[in-house]
């Protein structure tokens, strides 16, 4: 007989299910249902009203995690609509910030998934190592995050040149500590166990599903807008794409930690190669037409289009972020696994951390049996298990 | 880099698909909602695009769409549009073909009240429950 | 002193409720927890269940499908509960003020004891904020 379990979250038990409803049959998933919209705010009717300079500052806020890529895509459809590139000095520092961006990131996730498995150290940890480049984030442009520094042709402020020789020495213990966390997951057998095999995406699924990022690179999808469509300086760089193929938590975590180091290594290079001149070209003019904008955020692609009147407004603006796609995906992981691997599973995609609040579940009546904190729980419980059994 | 997939479309479809390169990353292609799943099937199954989004907009011809397929293996994206009349937006959904189009559409269909025929969920996606049922945030109608 | 006041400035549990928030605001109240701000030290605590919180942390710009969520959040939470607006969206709205799906801001809804601004404020601006509120308890 199958049961509906809520997974709820740090959250108040309500009456109606939240973001994500679980069909279970004794502690086998069924089926996931996923209800979207607390955060919708309506940007792309916002985004009409903004000139093309503050619709750059608006779309960071679409998700505080990658506000540098979506504020960065939407430089690059104005600039594709205007026929207009930034100055080769931009190209650079903008990958730099991009790939600062994609390192708290994907730490940040490496923090939230040690915290679902029960593994507290590693969240202290991944958050601790994850301050200092927050701290050369808010040197180099001001913030934290919300940088307010991608603009069309270009970046707002320059970066002085003493801020470089510290950044390296960052990005370098940054590397030891990746390196260190690495040992770490793949020598431990309960991580192991909690992640090698469980929650598969095939390949086929994951094209299926249009899945992107490292949701995709851990299912053997060899896609990176970086590579495929070049844009700031990553041609110019030596680094590699990151894939693999098993599709269980493991790969796509081992993707996320490998990434880490290839950021650091672009982050490097275009410090070494960093070209002199102009930081922004300016835009007098974006004619009637359309534009894309679309970039490697740390979740996948952001994917921006705007369509232009010859005024300085957007005539409409379509925002997509990555983990819109990837949702989707949870449906065929989640299916046969166990409801204690239910959080965990979620977390794989990255969603924001938000979304990881949003689970419950729900029973035939209507009631809900547990929720997010509860899953966690269980989640926990396994890895209790699994340490005593191993 | 799109050369191909443009020489591919033309020589299926001829000029049932009219064709603009804004540069050469970037190319549109506009045909009518009979020849819609068809096109939209080719660059997915044969061109193996990937549906990247899919942008809806009531202008005053109508109701456009545009689905965004990205062309990974060439580095371009290759966008596909067509109109539909208003009041009552219809066309077919590419769901049962793709999957990926299937949060998509639901969101077309929650701000622009477009019917997607055949989606196996088309329920709104991220409008609030207590907004009536024929309220599209986007549509333009008085 | 009466035995609340006492017992709030011994330590105070957090409860933190995404109201339609982007992340950043969340993200810097994790923050807070780990090892660079470590706000554990001065006893103030996140708890997992609304149930148990002194202190409700709401970021966000309430949307239309948040209100009654955050309403029952508030009425579970036992009395008395400060309530923080966080962020420039908990305050007044933020950017999103003029969206066609604001609901908010957190103080339509329910009362709010203190207001931290910024996009996002810092840790130090929100740990500034609980000490802040200890002493007005």
């Amino acid at each position: 007989m199958s049961t509906t379990i809520p997974i709820g979250p740090f959250h108040p038990v309500l009456e109606e299910p939240e973001y994500i409803t679980l069909q279970v049959d004794g502690e086998t998933v069924l089926s996931a249902d996923i209800d979207l919209g607390r955060i919708h705010r309506g940007m792309e009717l916002l985004a009409q009203e903004k000139t093309f300079d503050q619709d750059c500052f608006l779309v960071e806020r679409i998700c505080g995690i990658c506000s540098a890529s979506h504020s960065w895509a939407t430089a690059l459809a104005i600039e594709d609509a205007a026929g207009v590139g930034p100055t080769p000095r931009a190209r650079y520092l903008r990958t730099i910030v991009h790939e600062l961006e994609r390192l708290h990131s994907h730490m940040l996730w490496v923090g939230l998934a040690g915290h679902i498995i029960g593994y507290w150290t590693v969240y202290m940890w991944g958050w601790k190592y994850r301050e200092p480049v927050l701290d050369a984030l808010e040197a180099i442009t001001g913030n934290r995050n919300n940088y307010a520094w991608y603009c069309p042709g270009g970046v707002r402020r320059d970066v002085p040149d003493e801020l470089w020789p510290e950044i390296m020495k960052q990005m370098d213990e940054f590397a030891d500590n990746t390196n260190m966390l690495i040992g770490a997951v793949l020598d431990d057998p309960v991580i192991l166990g909690r992640l090698k095999g469980v929650g598969i995406l095939t390949k086929e699924d994951a094209i299926a599903y249009g899945t992107l990022g490292p949701t995709a690179r851990g299912s053997g999808v060899d896609i990176d807008l970086r590579r495929d469509e070049p844009y700031g300086a990553y041609a110019e760089c030596d680094w590699d794409v990151i894939v693999q193929p098993d599709g269980d938590l493991l790969a796509v975590s081992v993707v996320r930690l490998l990434e880490m180091l290839e950021s650091v290594k672009i982050i490097k290079q275009c410090i070494q190669n960093l070209p002199g001149g102009e930081i922004r070209n300016e835009i007098r003019e974006v004619p009637r037409g359309e534009g894309i904008g679309h970039v490697e955020a740390p979740r996948g692609e952001s994917f921006h289009y705007i369509r232009t009147n010859g005024t300085n407004m957007p005539e409409r603006h379509k925002m997509r972020a990555p983990t819109f796609l990837n949702i989707p995906s949870y449906r065929p992981r989640v299916k046969g696994e166990t409801i204690s691997d239910a959080t965990v599973i979620f977390a794989i995609i990255d969603p924001c951390y938000s979304c990881t609040e949003r689970m419950a579940a729900i029973d035939p009546t209507g009631k809900r049996i547990a929720n997010g904190h509860d899953l966690i729980k269980l989640s926990h419980q396994k890895t209790e298990w699994l340490k005593k059994n191993i | 880099m799109s050369k191909q997939v443009i020489e591919n479309l033309r020589s299926t479809f001829g000029d049932r698909v009219d064709i603009s390169e804004h540069n050469e990353r970037r190319v549109y292609v506009t045909v009518s909602n009979e020849d819609w799943i068809p096109v939209t099937r080719h660059m997915y199954e044969v061109e193996k695009g990937r549906l990247c989004t899919a942008t809806g907009s009531d202008r005053s011809t109508g109701i456009e769409l545009l689905y965004h397929f990205g062309m990974d293996q060439h580095g371009t994206v290759v966008n596909i549009r067509t109109t539909l009349d208003k009041p009552f937006p219809k066309i077919e959904s590419l769901t049962k073909y793709y999957p990926a189009a299937d949060f998509i559409e639901r969101e077309i269909f929650d701000f622009l009240g477009v019917e997607f025929t055949g989606h196996p969920d088309p329920r709104k996606i991220l409008s609030s429950h207590d907004r009536p049922a024929d309220f599209h945030a986007m549509r333009r109608d008085e | 002193m009466g035995a609340t006041s006492w017992g709030f400035k011994k330590s105070l549990w957090v409860f933190h409720l995404n109201a339609g928030a982007c992340n950043n605001c969340d993200i810097e109240v994790l923050d807070c927890l780990c090892p660079k701000f470590d706000v554990e030290r001065f006893g103030i605590k996140l708890v997992g269940s609304v149930k148990h919180a002194d202190v409700l942390l709401v970021s966000g710009s309430v949307p239309r499908k948040v209100v009654p969520e955050l309403i029952e959040a508030y009425e579970q939470a036992p009395k008395p509960c400060a309530v923080v607006a966080l962020g420039a969206c908990g305050c007044t709205g933020g950017i999103f003020k003029d969206g066609y799906n604001f609901a908010g801001p957190v103080d339509k809804h329910i009362p709010v004891d203190a207001y931290v601004p910024g996009c996002p404020p810092r840790p130090e601006a929100i740990i500034g904020a609980i000490v802040k509120l200890i002493g007005t308890l």
